[in-house]
This record gives structure tokens, sequence and C-alpha cells, in this order.
């Protein structure tokens, strides 16, 4: 004991020092090593937050400049162009407008591999759909006319608000009548409304002048058929991700 | 034994070897040093987590605010983004809408029914048709039609795919020629 206490009174200075000299190691390791590592991620997550508020201030100025009635204008427009399901009406109407505008008879119009009428957005795309990125739905018209006429169909049906594309026709002429007998295969196009919204911290953009160009493009093209209402209806306030039909009634 | 004023007959303190003295000095410097470095440290430490803390709560309440505006004006964003997604689609249709007329406009340059007897589209453009015509003269006329609309660029590749002379010096012709297609908008 004597021993122990004449070594303690002796190294009592290097006890001391090394007591605190240990405390402090102990609270660099467990308080300012894990606290500045907290607080770096902190002031990480505040930059990105900052980040977050920053593009959402923009969203709300980019909303509050935003029109909604030519938006819906727009929207009309490209509709009218695009259905967003097969729209089998608008085709009937749209060949039924184009052809007495020609002046040519209809002897008949066939559809093929329509499926289901209504709309399946998780429909599997065909090979052709998938290189053009929309959804068809193929048919086939006979025209009788004049050839003049029936050229005049072929030239305007893809000029014309309802957007089809001819795949290939035909030409039988008879003489006697003096008429052209084309048989036209076509396809409508149809793309389905996007299902979701995103999450309300993605970016949005106003629309750019290429995008407006091509709407304004599409108005332009002549409206053979009735125009589809877009509905102003308000969405509910749903949580994330948010479910999306801003056409929706 | 000690020495000087000191009546003590031993001495009171422990004496360390010079050497050790001198760690012992140094020891005390560092655990001043460590002891004010733990100290200040944990003081900024402690402020700039009170300021960040403080920051991120007025984030949060900004964020809030602002998403709860977004969300009311979740319509108009919904229609924007819908129509973005449509002029997508509508600009991929656009590139591949490509009109047929010059098929029949190129056929009509050269021969009209009832002379044009039949009209078809064969693959990578190219278009065949059938011409009846009542004698050589108008055969030769058409054939000129055709080079002239080589020349002119309209068509490409023509091909005198048949001829039949009947006795009475009619004559059917088979020609294919492939056409220069453009997009239609």
């Amino acid at each position: 004991m004597r021993l122990i206490r004449r070594i303690i009174r002796l190294y009592q200075s290097f006890i001391i020092s090394g007591v605190i000299i240990l405390f402090c190691l102990i609270a660099v390791f467990i308080g300012i090593i894990p606290g500045s590592q907290k607080i770096f991620g902190m002031v990480k997550g505040v930059y990105e937050q900052t980040k977050t508020v920053q593009l959402l201030k923009e969203k709300i100025n980019i909303l509050n400049a935003l029109d909604t009635e030519l938006l819906q204008s727009y929207a009309t427009a490209a509709i009218s162009a695009v259905p967003a399901d097969k729209s089998l009406g608008t085709i009937f109407s749209t060949i039924d407008g184009l052809t007495s505008q020609e002046g040519v008879a209809v002897g008949g119009i066939s559809l093929s591999s329509i499926g289901s009428v209504a709309t399946e957005a998780a429909q599997k795309l065909s090979k052709e759909e998938q290189q053009i990125g929309v959804n068809i739905v193929p048919f086939s018209i006979i025209v009788v006319g004049p050839i003049e006429q029936v050229r005049n169909v072929v030239e305007k049906a893809v000029k014309i608000r309802r957007l089809f594309r001819i795949r290939n026709f035909d030409l039988s002429f008879d003489n006697t009548s003096g008429t052209t007998k084309s048989t036209i295969q076509m396809d409508a196009y149809y793309v389905p409304f996007p299902k979701s919204l995103g999450k309300i911290s993605d970016s949005l953009k106003a629309l750019s002048d290429d995008e407006i160009q091509i709407i304004n493009k599409i108005s332009a093209l002549p409206l053979v058929t009735r125009e589809v209402p877009v509905s102003t209806g308000s969405a509910q306030m749903q949580t994330e991700p948010r479910s999306m039909d801003p056409f929706a009634p | 034994m000690g020495q000087g004023k000191s009546i003590n007959l031993f001495d009171t303190k422990a004496s360390l070897s010079p050497g050790w003295q001198l760690v012992e000095k140094y020891l005390l410097l560092i655990r001043q040093y460590l002891l004010g470095f733990v100290l200040v440290v944990g003081i900024v430490l402690v402020i700039t987590y009170s300021v960040v803390r403080f920051r991120i709560m007025q984030l949060d309440i900004d964020q809030k605010q602002l998403s709860q505006t977004i969300q009311n004006q979740s319509v108009k964003e919904g229609l924007l983004l819908a129509l973005r997604a449509r002029i997508t689609s509508l600009k991929k249709i656009l590139d591949v809408q490509i009109s047929l007329a010059p098929y029949i406009d190129t056929t009509l340059l050269l021969a009209r029914p009832p002379r044009l007897t039949s009209f078809s589209i064969g693959e990578k453009n190219t278009v065949q048709i059938s011409v009846d015509l009542p004698d050589i003269g108008q055969a030769v006329s058409l054939m000129e039609g055709v080079v002239k609309l080589v020349e002119e660029n309209k068509i490409r590749n023509p091909n005198l795919t048949s001829l039949i002379v009947d006795k009475d010096g009619s004559i059917k012709m088979g020609i294919t020629y492939s056409v220069l297609l453009k997009p239609a908008l």
C-alpha cells in the first residue's frame, strides 16, 4: 500500500493529465466526430431542401403565369387530333366528313384487330406502335368517285385534325361509270392520358416555343368532326403519387 | 537530506527525474490544448446545430406552404403535364406523317382512266401501272412523259415491265417506278 501511495503521489500530475487527455479523446470520438458528421449531413439536407423550396417557388410562378383557358384550348386541339381512347365515333365521323367534303361515296369501313373498345393503358403495344410511340387503330375504307376526288381524299386524310396515317391504298377503274374505287388502309392514333402527376417536387416547365409551334400546327389543321369537350372540373387533393386525369369529367 | 531554510528532515515532495519532468511539462500543455479544443469545437458544434435545426424548421414550414399552394393548382399542373405528353406524341406522329398523294399525282401525269387500267403500290415506294394505248405514237409520248418526270426528280427507277402490241395496233404497257414522298405536314 505504501508503495502504491508513493507511486500515486509521485505520478499524480501524470494521472490527472492522462485522465483529462483520455476524456478529451473520448469527447472527440464520441461527441465531436459523430456530431460533426450529423451536422454535415444536416447542412447537406438544408442545401437540398433549399433547392427544393426554390424549385417549388419557380413551379408556383410558372403555374401562376399559366393561362388556363389557353391551356384548355390547346388541350382541346390536341385531343381532337389524338384522342385518349380509340374513339371509334370520331374515326367514323371524320371519314364521313372527309368523304362528303370531297364528294366521294364510302363503299365500306372495316376495323381490324380493334380489341376492346375501351382503352387499356397497360395494353401491350405492337412493334409498330412502339416504333411510333403511340397506339394505333388500323382500319380501311373503300371510297368510290372520280379519280381526282379519290386523290383528294388520299391527300387530305393525313392533313386533318383527327390524325390518320395512310398505310397503303389501291385503285381500280370502272370505265363504264368513269369512277375510281380505292381501298385505303389507314391507322388512327390515340394516346391514353398519363396516370399520375409525379411528385410535387418534380420540376415544371412552361411550354416551349417548339411545343407551342406544334400545337399551333395541329390547331391550324381543318377539323371535319365535332370537337371533344375538355372538362374543367377540379381535382381532389391526393397524396403522392398523385393520380391524374385532368380531362376527366 | 534537505538543504536551505527548511526545517524538515525529509523532502515533502517526491522528486521526478529531469526527463519525466519534461514529459510532465508537455503533458500539461497537451491537456490544456486538448481541453481548449474540445470546449471550443463543442460550443461551435452546438451553435451550428441550433442554427441548422432552426433553418430546417423554417424550410419545412416554407415547403409545406408551397406544396399546399401547388396542390391547390394541381388541375392546372395536370393539364400542362398531360398537354406536354400529348405534344410529345403529336411530334412523333407528325414525324411519320407522309402524304401518299404523289403516287396518284405522278400516275395522272402519265395516264388517266380509261387509258390507265390498273394501279398498285409495291414495296419501297414503287408504283406499278398498266396502260392501254391506241397506237405507238401515244406509247412514245408516254415514255417521254416518264423521262420528263425522272428529269424533274418526281419519280425514280422507271422500268418497262411489259409491252404487248395487239393486232389492231393498240399497245398494253406495264410500268413501275418509285416515287419521292415528302412529309405531309
